[in-house]
């Protein structure tokens, strides 16, 4: 039987594989990836070879830059970025929780000072259990990513 | 006495070890003996009150008098031309900090103490940031703890009413876990201790359980912490209901231990009966009244290298 692929392959470009069920669209919106012009190829609710349910996302004609994927590993930490050239897949990264982010994210509670001053946010990540938890470094408060 | 906090920030409890805290109630008691001394002379503490606060801003002004230090500052930040002009807080900080030897702040806006001790090198106290921090109450709370038990460590602890919005109970709730404190946690459903902070105690091995009348619990501890059981909260029939399951009676009280000691941040409205204050177990006001000796202590340790004691 002929193998296919639910979602065509690229020939130059990036593929983010493995990103947890549901977080595609957060990733999409995060980077604003729907508003360029690239072509773009979204996977959701695919079956994965490790067992449930994960979302993919291809970009043909160009790669991620470094803060793009520490914004991507926030929300899909142990997710691969596959480095594509010639339908080749030219580096694999398995991406890793960062240990804070700094002027990514808003601070969801709208007390905290760096809602009300020029201030550049940042918060530690905390993996806990199946959850991220986001402190953030001047309100204290604690999130998930939900809040974002 | 070398000082381990010299030119550092009060921001956060979670900021000091359990050494600097011991070192801060050492230093606290020995003011509490001798109040009056020359270790701010020549110093100017500068009281920045983004909003109102009664016992703070006085117990934090009488420490500095009582050190023969000078107080700079404001209470009500709409009536400074800073306030009045739209200045943003970091350029504010900034040009106090380059008048005052240390900075005490209160600003409504969680984090704004943080955001201060980032742009000045000027120490900087929290003083209260909105719902965060409060770490001077929170010292002299331990501070009355040691005194009143003759220790700090492996006491039961009970929190009482609201545990979900005050700030002073998040902050000594954390500062309980340095040492080894039995919690209960005392409140209405709607107003318990938020998840945050009970998976921060559930992850430094600290025992605490959830209990909704003070009933439960008063014959079981050393320190019965007392909050304001604020009535906007609740529609008028369900406080009703509630309220004698939070409200602290004479009747209740002598169900307690003997050493049991009832403590509050204060003000307290209508939670403590008033009978309660002739009672030997009533300790608020003495709390109240630690405040300065707390605040001594902590301005003193921020302001000078080699302690005289």
């Amino acid at each position: 039987m002929k193998k296919t692929l639910s979602v065509s392959a690229i020939e130059n470009g990036c593929v983010i594989d493995h990103i947890p069920e549901g977080q595609a669209s957060k990733i999409l919106h995060a980077l604003k990836l729907t508003e360029g012009d690239c072509q773009l190829t979204v996977g959701m609710h695919l079956k994965s070879k490790r067992g449930g349910r994960k979302d993919i996302i291809k970009l043909e004609g160009r790669q991620f830059t470094q803060d793009e994927l520490k914004t991507i590993s926030i929300y899909a930490a142990g997710a691969t970025v596959n480095e594509i050239k010639n339908f080749e897949v030219l580096k694999k990264n398995v991406l890793a929780l960062p240990e804070s982010v700094t002027g990514l994210l808003r601070c969801p509670n709208s007390n905290c000072i760096s809602n009300h001053e020029c201030v550049t946010s940042k918060f530690t990540l905390e993996q806990q259990h199946q959850h991220v938890q986001f402190h953030c470094h001047y309100c204290e408060s604690g999130f998930s990513h939900l809040a974002f | 006495m070398k000082s381990p906090l010299f030119g550092a920030d009060i921001i956060s409890i979670a900021d000091l070890s359990q050494s600097d805290i011991l070192t801060i109630l050492k230093l606290a008691a020995h003011f509490k003996k001798h109040p009056n001394a020359d270790n701010l002379k020549q110093k100017i503490i500068a009281t920045c009150f983004f909003e109102p606060s009664t016992r703070t801003r006085l117990s934090f002004e009488t420490a500095v008098h009582r050190l023969a230090g000078s107080v700079i500052g404001f209470d009500d930040a709409q009536q400074t031309s800073s306030g009045q002009k739209g200045e943003s807080l970091r350029d504010a900080m900034r040009v106090i900090g380059s008048y005052a030897d240390a900075i005490v702040i209160r600003h409504p806006n969680a984090g704004a103490a943080r955001l201060a001790s980032e742009v000045t090198n000027t120490p900087v106290i929290n003083a209260g940031d909105g719902g965060n921090q409060h770490p001077s109450q929170t010292l002299l709370d331990l501070f009355s703890i040691q005194e009143s038990q003759g220790k700090l460590k492996g006491l039961n602890i009970a929190l009482v009413g609201d545990l979900k919005y005050g700030r002073t109970v998040h902050s000594l709730a954390q500062a309980l876990t340095l040492f080894d404190a039995r919690l209960f946690f005392v409140s209405p459903e709607a107003l318990a201790m938020p998840d945050s902070i009970c998976e921060y105690l559930r992850s430094r091995g600290i025992r605490y359980s959830f209990h909704k009348d003070l009933h439960d619990i008063i014959d079981k501890v050393d320190v019965l912490y007392m909050t304001r059981l604020q009535k906007e909260r609740f529609i008028a029939s369900e406080f009703e209901q509630i309220k004698h399951s939070f409200i602290l009676t004479p009747e209740l009280v002598a169900q307690g231990q003997k050493h049991m000691k009832v403590m509050h941040p204060l003000p307290r409205v209508q939670e403590i009966h008033q009978a309660v204050d002739q009672m030997p177990q009533a300790y608020y006001f003495e709390q109240a009244a630690n405040g300065v000796p707390t605040r001594q202590a902590m301005l003193t340790l921020l302001l000078q290298k080699e302690i005289k004691v």
